[in-house]
């Protein structure tokens, strides 16, 4: 099942018990407190391959997932420093190389003048770094994702608190993970195919 | 997590930009020769007026809109609009402050003409003076709008009224329209050459483009009420009590009802207090 033409992921063997290769595991909670005791848990058996959904930011969730820091700041820095960067060649090319103009007895190369548009172009291309980054870290845009098909997991968008250990990670182990699971206190626990 | 980043660094980066647009706006004026225009106080100057004017035309939107929608007072409070204007106060008397500058600056620069315009044709009336400015009432509309009419928020009651908010900020804005009408009119009316001084009387065309501009605000302010969210509920949510389930600082406040689900989702030392619900809301 390819999207243009791009792998599909590794089969990793769970099936559905009609035969559907097993995306993940769905466990729904009411509040945002069990997600979060929950969440603390899975953490620390060691999954990787798992996330957390909820309405809304929940405060402290990237501590109780083991979430390491976004390289985010790290692409905007280097945004940043590339539209600095281009700014300072371009118009030191424009005003010392091109088209040499003595303005007021200046230096032909006098920095001065292209402090705004250093900063502009610093700006735009962080801010566009900025945006892009984050889509493409989080991987999207993408088409679709086997969640969406789970007519449970559309509540997550409005009362309900759901956490998806998928069929790839390593520590994945079909039924026991779903009675982990339950032992975590979820209300729902359902098989979602991919 | 890399959204909430972005979401910050996108803040970060548009508040210089606050600083760049107004400053470079105002190097358009400065950079010329025209005195009135020609002075290093423009930068600042512009970036406290259009702090000042942009508060002033949010309040006067936001004011009728909070009353005509329901539940709008619940999001924006009373407090809200208290803290604004303790902005418009601070704004106007920094902008008052620059206003009083240029006069300094035009005594104390020794320069002839800058010095000719601030003395004879800004603030000085024509029935005090027979070399007075043609355009006095230009000049004390803005100062009485905007300098002298956010004064009245030193009062407690008066920046907490929703009318009295909403009638300052109307006369900061025409107020606001009347210091670009004193920048450019008044400094091009009556240049270096005495031979071409003369009044600035708008066409249609002037009269018009200003009307549609307020027009097409309009329109597109009412655009924005009706298909964008003017709040964001999946931002306010995350300010529930419900999105801080672990209660970093805090502690006790607003967490009785999530926290009562028993022992699977007990909360992190509210387990006792927690049980009783409604004895803790009274506690607060």
């Amino acid at each position: 099942m390819g999207i243009l033409g791009l792998p599909s992921r590794p089969d990793h063997g769970f099936r559905t018990p009609e035969g559907g290769v097993v995306h993940g595991v769905m466990a729904e909670f009411p509040n945002s407190a069990a997600v979060y005791h929950a969440a603390e848990q899975v953490r620390d058996a060691g999954f990787q391959k798992w996330d957390v959904f909820a309405p809304f930011p929940i405060h402290g969730i990237d501590e109780a997932m083991g979430m390491k820091r976004t390289k985010l700041p790290l692409i905007v820095a280097g945004g940043a420093i590339t539209g600095i960067t281009v700014a300072l060649l371009m118009q030191w090319w424009m005003t010392a190389v091109d088209y040499p103009l003595v303005v007021q007895g200046k230096d032909y190369s006098a920095w001065e003048p292209w402090v705004p548009v250093t900063f502009e172009l610093g700006v735009l291309f962080s801010a566009f770094s900025a945006l892009i980054g984050m889509l493409a870290l989080n991987g999207l845009p993408r088409w679709n994702h086997p969640l969406l098909k789970s007519e449970r997991f559309l509540r997550v968008s409005d009362d309900k608190f759901v956490i998806v250990i998928e069929a790839g990670d390593a520590k994945f182990q079909g039924s026991d993970t779903v009675t982990m699971l339950q032992g975590m206190g979820a209300t729902a626990v359902e098989l979602v195919e991919e | 997590m890399r959204y909430e980043k972005a979401y910050i660094l996108l803040a970060g980066l548009s508040t210089p930009l606050v600083l760049s647009v107004h400053s470079i706006v105002s190097f358009d004026f400065a950079t010329s020769i025209l005195p009135g225009w020609h002075t290093t106080i423009f930068p600042p100057y512009f970036v406290a007026g259009a702090v000042f004017g942009g508060f002033a035309m949010v309040l006067f939107l936001l004011i009728p809109c909070r009353e005509l929608f329901p539940n709008m007072k619940d999001l924006l409070t009373l407090r809200h609009l208290e803290n604004m204007s303790k902005i418009l106060l601070v704004t106007g008397m920094l902008v008052g402050f620059a206003y009083s500058m240029e006069f300094f600056i035009a005594w104390y620069s020794g320069n002839d003409f800058e010095y000719s315009v601030f003395a004879f044709n800004r603030a000085l009336p024509t029935w005090m003076h027979e070399d007075g400015a043609p355009y006095w009432w230009a000049y004390w509309t803005m100062i009485s709008c905007n300098v002298l009419s956010p004064q009245l928020f030193w009062v407690k009651s008066l920046r907490r009224n929703p009318v009295v908010i909403w009638i300052v900020a109307l006369l900061v804005t025409i107020g606001m329209w009347f210091e670009r009408f004193v920048i450019i009119v008044t400094s091009l009316h009556r240049a270096f050459m005495p031979g071409e001084w003369h009044m600035f009387y708008p066409t249609w065309v002037d009269i018009l483009t200003f009307v549609g501009s307020c027009g097409i605000f309009m329109t597109l302010f009412l655009l924005f009420l009706r298909f964008l969210p003017i709040f964001p509920i999946a931002e306010i949510k995350a300010i529930l009590p419900e999105a801080d389930p672990h209660g970093h600082g805090d502690h006790g406040h607003g967490h009785g009802h999530n926290q009562a689900h028993g022992p699977g989702s007990g909360g992190v030392g509210h387990g006792e207090s927690t049980i009783d619900s409604t004895t803790e809301e009274e506690g607060h």
